[in-house]
């Protein structure tokens, strides 16, 4: 009975530092995003100061202000959202399409293609924009929307994801449609597309996700600052001799909008398509 | 059978009007451009001269000797290497408190941890950026407080190379728990219960039955996060670019990448340096696919 006693003692100790451990952490994860927060109303005397203003004098909102009065700002966020929806849209459609041909069609090299695609999903981006990028350009594709989206139109994991989940559609389900005379598109739009609406979201989220945190394409392939993306534009910021936080600040605010949204309205289905993939980071 | 052979006309209609055009656009804009890559590391080509000649692996050669690719490597192999030590500890630690505490202030805590997952790296990065800043950062402002001097974050690359390390831990935690969760919640409870009859304390319990159960997803993990840092570029580049107040360039492979082929235009170098890139990640994800085959 004693020695019961003494393990449930230790085995509270574990538990209270475990839970101090966490919420220090939890914390210290939190910190920096609450510090952009609330460097964002600060003036350029507040952030420059030493030691620096931990609270603002004033809820100072002239930086939100200035982003939205910038000249190219609010065009950065514009192509970031076209640019995302667009690749999104297309890459999710044509995973879609190829996943359930994949999955409930026969056809000649079906196997080798199949692998050919899988193939690629271990292979980085990194390993062939260079190749791309002249292909790209020599198309007159540079500063332009397709030229920005095209490598992410398709997606290989789109395509592997989407095989796996048709597999659980029902064949008598189908047969069912095809002897109602239901044609093939119809048969995917109305049986088959409504079934695997959770997984398709789950994939649009993903991809939107990866879209909206492009960085090393739009760099290579954007040269004009009309056509730079929320993550090129908002390293456009930093001043050449100083960098006004504030300002800086908001502009990260404002292009954390919308992924903090779709986070909170949607956190499961998120979560889960990062955690299928590690492919974001 | 009339209707039969129509049927098969329509599916082979529908199957090639999906497979012919989505594949056209898998060779332009992957199989071609990986063909392109590994066939271009063997020339020499230089954009601005417009010049193109057969040198064998004589670019390898050069990159093997050239000491800012060497730098490249050591930097993106010390990052990778500390990034993936503390997320992966990190996130395992907090996996454990976690799942043996489950209530909605864990589950709010879980979700802000998430937080930094989701966010896009620049302005990630940019965040601590400001943090970094040898002037007015809060990071050299509390250093002072409890007597330690300004240090150079962002101008002195061995301790750009942490602050790198630090921005992409705290961005890696929420998705190496989250990982470890799902592993956790798999270990059957009877090994626990077992384990309690034998009288084991809790830290018995975590090396004898936590560990050896989590020992796959935990080389899972390594691998992915291992993957994911040696294509580290975002945090390097907004750190030491934007401002005169930036300091010192810390070259990783993937910004050596961008400089070689996108600045000075050695097409032929930068993909070399690609094809070793692609080679590591192939590596890697191959001793993954052994690992979860055991599995």
């Amino acid at each position: 009975m004693k020695r019961n006693r003494m393990m449930y003692e230790r085995f509270d100790l574990f538990s209270i530092l475990g839970i101090i451990l966490f919420i220090t952490l939890v914390l210290l994860s939190l910190f920096p995003l609450l510090w952009m927060l609330v460097t964002s109303f600060k003036t350029l005397e507040e952030t420059h100061s030493i030691p620096p203003a931990i609270w603002p004098n004033s809820l100072f909102i002239d930086n939100y202000l200035n982003i939205f009065s910038d000249k190219f700002f609010p065009r950065y966020f514009l192509n970031s959202v076209i640019i995302s929806v667009l690749i999104t849209v297309v890459a999710v459609g044509s995973s879609v399409l190829m996943g359930y041909v994949f999955a409930k069609f026969e056809f000649p090299g079906k196997k080798l293609l199949f692998w050919a695609i899988l193939a690629t999903i271990m292979i980085p981006e990194e390993a062939y924009v260079v190749p791309l990028y002249q292909t790209v350009s020599s198309l007159k594709l540079t500063n332009s929307y397709l030229g920005i989206i095209l490598p992410s139109i398709i997606s290989s994991f789109g395509v592997f994801y989407m095989k796996q989940n048709m597999e659980s559609v029902p064949n008598e389900l189908l047969e069912a449609a095809k002897i109602d005379g239901s044609g093939n598109l119809n048969t995917f739009v109305k049986v088959v597309v409504p079934l695997q609406i959770s997984s398709i979201s789950v994939l649009s989220l993903l991809l939107f996700l990866i879209a909206w945190s492009d960085y090393l394409w739009p760099l290579i392939v954007v040269s004009k600052q009309r056509m730079y993306v929320l993550e090129i534009g908002l390293t456009y910021l930093q001043n050449q001799y100083y960098i006004d936080w504030g300002f800086v600040m908001a502009g990260c605010v404002i292009a954390m909008a919308p992924v903090f949204i779709l986070f909170l309205i949607a956190r499961n289905y998120v979560m889960e398509g990062i955690a299928m993939t590690g492919i974001k980071g | 059978m009339l209707k039969y052979k129509k049927q098969k006309r329509n599916d082979l209609m529908f199957v090639t009007a999906v497979i012919l055009p989505i594949t056209l656009l898998f060779a332009f804009i992957r199989f071609v451009p990986i063909a392109q890559s590994l066939i271009t590391s063997f020339y020499q080509k230089n954009l601005v001269l417009r010049t193109q000649v057969f040198i064998g692996i004589d670019n390898y050669k050069f990159l093997l000797g050239d000491q800012f690719f060497i730098k490249s490597l050591s930097n993106t192999m010390f990052v990778t290497l500390f990034a993936t030590l503390f997320s992966v500890s990190i996130g395992l630690l907090l996996a454990s408190v976690v799942n043996s505490v489950q209530n909605q202030f864990v589950r709010l805590g879980q979700a802000i941890l998430f937080l930094p997952v989701v966010i896009s790296m620049v302005p990630a990065t940019l965040i601590w950026k400001y943090i970094f800043d040898y002037n007015f950062g809060l990071l050299n402002h509390i250093s002072g407080l409890i007597g330690i001097p300004k240090s150079n974050w962002l101008n002195d690359p061995n301790l750009t190379r942490w602050a790198v390390i630090i921005i992409s831990t705290w961005k890696e935690i929420g998705y190496n728990m989250m990982i470890f969760l799902v592993g956790l919640k798999a270990i059957p409870r009877e090994l626990y219960e077992s384990a309690s009859l034998d009288g084991a304390g809790k830290w018995h319990k975590f090396w004898s039955v936590t560990f050896p159960q989590l020992k796959p997803i935990t080389l899972f993990v390594i691998i992915v996060e291992t993957i994911k840092f040696v294509k580290v570029f975002t945090q390097a580049i907004v750190l030491t670019t934007g401002s005169q107040s930036s300091g010192e360039i810390f070259y990783t492979m993937v910004y050596y990448l961008y400089q070689t082929g996108f600045h000075l235009r050695q097409i032929g170098l930068a993909s070399a340096a690609s094809i070793i890139l692609l080679l590591l990640v192939m590596l890697l994800t191959w001793i993954q696919m052994v690992i979860t085959k055991e599995r």
